[in-house]
């Protein structure tokens, strides 16, 4: 079995990521309740990048008032959408790869906290790669960096129906951290945001030999690839790549490593045509 | 000693009927409130929601992820443990006592014949 990767490029509304992950829950929970022979849908990992949005976690849901709803909305500059994760309040948007998981526990051997443990270490070695030390900490989340100073790199949050997962992180790469200044993110006021750009500023990008590195500059024999930063499309896809072929790592059950998807391959045609009627 | 043995299903429910038939109380195993972690948050059915079994009638939200607790049989809600608002740890402490989350009044015993007894599910979660 191969983990499906299906990244889509440039920018996606959050409700067209949502339709399609939807699609993938109902393909698994058709399968479970059918019993039939046939293998079960493949594990998929589909990430993208939203405009800027705003979601609430399953216990905010009805529960934010029309002026916290509106100071989200931030006039219209950003949107607002409850969502039936775990967690609390986080943002999305631009320069961040937003990565939803959609497999189902059972197949992968997996329960509800190993499911989070594997998204987390995804995290941290797709991070690893970036020359990025991250971690876990008693909070949710992946962080950089020791206490009291801890920046929050990656959100996650998860949706289980029926041992299907759903959602997943969200990994700051180059995204605006102001953003995430308007709110108390996941409900913890004293910590701060972080991306891996913001991290890598201080260590020095070099022109050698090996072609574009970038490491701490008092460790030259420690340097790696960097990440082309003015090439955000380039650099979003070289993130979502890493972390689906972390993610894949992990994966029991998943031996042949990661296969790029293309969104007509799992999603049908006929389904997309009703989701566009349906948001137009 | 109760006449009607508690009933498990795949998805990690329990249920166990009153005396007289008419009245189950639902709420997860043992083995769910463990894969879970510490529950920090748990959404409680709706009071006279008609459910059908297999619906989604709540969730149980541990630090970051949130699980659909699903009904087991069909009926309607007639009870939700309240005491899971102010303190959603008791379902780590008595995830089959008093972790329990809704009653129901049962539309058809008939469909509890379709779920697992203890020993059949003690199996099944050690496979």
């Amino acid at each position: 079995m191969r983990l499906r990767h299906l990244h889509l490029p440039g920018l996606t509304t959050y409700l067209r990521a949502s339709a399609i992950q939807d699609h993938l829950v109902r393909l698994h929970l058709d399968h479970k309740a059918s019993h039939l022979t046939a293998p079960a849908p493949s594990p998929v990992l589909l990430t993208f990048q939203t405009p800027p949005t705003y979601t609430c976690g399953r216990r905010e849901v009805g529960a934010l008032s029309p002026e916290q709803k509106a100071h989200l909305r931030a006039d219209g500059k950003a949107e607002f959408h409850e969502a039936l994760r775990g967690g609390q309040t986080t943002f999305h948007g631009p320069g961040q790869v937003t990565a939803y998981l959609i497999l189902s526990l059972r197949e992968h051997k997996l329960n509800a906290r190993t499911h989070v443990r594997l998204l987390e270490d995804s995290v941290i070695g797709t991070c690893a790669g970036y020359w990025l030390e991250a971690h876990t900490t008693e909070n949710p989340g992946v962080w950089i960096g020791s206490s009291p100073d801890e920046r929050k790199l990656a959100s996650v949050g998860v949706h289980l129906r029926r041992h299907v997962a759903s959602h997943g992180v969200g990994l700051n790469v180059t995204v605006k951290l102001w953003w995430f200044d308007r709110i108390v993110a996941c409900g913890l006021p004293e910590k701060k945001a972080t991306s891996i750009e913001k991290e890598h500023q201080g260590m020095e990008p070099d022109n050698g030999a090996s072609g574009k590195v970038l490491g701490p500059p008092t460790m030259p024999e420690k340097r790696w690839p960097v990440l082309q930063f003015y090439d955000i499309p380039r650099a979003m896809r070289q993130v979502a790549d890493n972390l689906a072929n972390q993610v894949a790592l992990r994966l029991s059950g998943v031996d042949g490593g990661v296969e790029n998807v293309t969104e007509k391959s799992i999603w049908p045609g006929e389904l997309q045509s009703r989701l566009i009627e349906k948001m137009t | 000693m109760n006449v009607h043995e508690k009933k498990y299903t795949e998805e990690h429910e329990w249920i166990e009927l009153s005396e007289d038939g008419k009245t189950g109380t639902i709420g997860v195993s043992v083995y769910a409130a463990k894969s879970l972690g510490d529950v920090v948050f748990v959404e409680l059915p709706a009071l006279d929601a008609e459910v059908t079994a297999g619906d989604s009638m709540g969730a149980v939200e541990s630090v970051k992820s949130a699980s659909d607790i699903l009904t087991p049989v069909s009926g309607k809600i007639i009870e939700a443990n309240n005491v899971l608002e102010e303190k959603p740890g008791t379902i780590n402490k008595s995830p089959e006592g008093e972790g329990w989350i809704a009653r129901i009044q049962v539309k058809d015993g008939g469909e509890l014949e379709n779920l697992m007894s203890m020993d059949e599910y003690a199996k099944f979660t050690a496979e």
